[in-house]
């Protein structure tokens, strides 16, 4: 069964809560299956980016 | 209708949102990239949890927050435009400004149609009181002759 994560945010501030979902998957024995990543400019100028991360956790 | 008078709600939640991640970043040293859940921050301000997830792309696309979701455990991390932004009280700001616009724009509206309306009932008393006067000079010449 897919499962669905995503960050989202300035592209300068994402590292750490992508690191931190990434973790998360792989703590609960999740597989990534694919990452898609699209990005937009905000008003302010802000580019912001949102990854989104398809994996499967594997039935115990 | 939106109440011209009243400082709209989504100032005011972008605000709250803002005041949970910034107290948590202050009580936990300042530690950046803090992780706070939708549920706590819904908790702790009463907004409903609909209300945060439709609020805080807003603060997203200001890069005041990063957010996260995984699997429907939603999650926010303040940053440092977002600490700035809720020290300044931008929101509160911003929602006071909206509002004095949305007052004025009514004003703009609304205080030359009572000027146009309190000329009318000028103008249509004056005319009763010239019919008046005239009745009034008509009668006194009449006791003159």
């Amino acid at each position: 069964m897919y499962k669905l994560a995503y960050v989202s945010g300035n592209n300068m501030d994402i590292a750490s809560s992508l690191r931190h979902t990434i973790d998360d998957i792989n703590g609960s024995g999740g597989i990534i299956v694919q990452i898609v990543q699209s990005q937009s400019t905000s008003s302010n100028g802000f580019t912001i980016v949102t990854v989104t991360i398809i994996y499967t956790v594997q039935p115990r | 209708m939106k109440n011209p008078f009243s400082v709209d709600k989504s100032y005011k939640i972008r605000h709250k949102i803002l005041g949970v991640l910034h107290d948590d970043w202050e009580i936990h040293n300042h530690e950046e990239n803090r992780i706070v859940g939708s549920i706590k921050i819904a908790n702790e301000t009463n907004i409903p949890i609909g209300d945060i997830h439709r609020w805080q792309y807003l603060l997203v696309e200001k890069g005041e927050i990063v957010i996260s979701d995984n699997d429907g455990q939603s999650m926010m991390s303040i940053q440092q435009v977002g600490i700035s932004a809720f020290v300044d009280k931008r929101y509160i700001k911003e929602g006071i400004k909206d509002t004095l616009d949305g007052v004025y724009a009514w004003a703009r509206i609304l205080i030359p149609l009572g000027a146009l309306i309190l000329s009318v009932i000028n103008f249509s008393s004056n005319r009763n009181l010239d019919s008046k006067i005239k009745g009034l000079e008509t009668k006194i010449n009449q006791i003159k002759k």
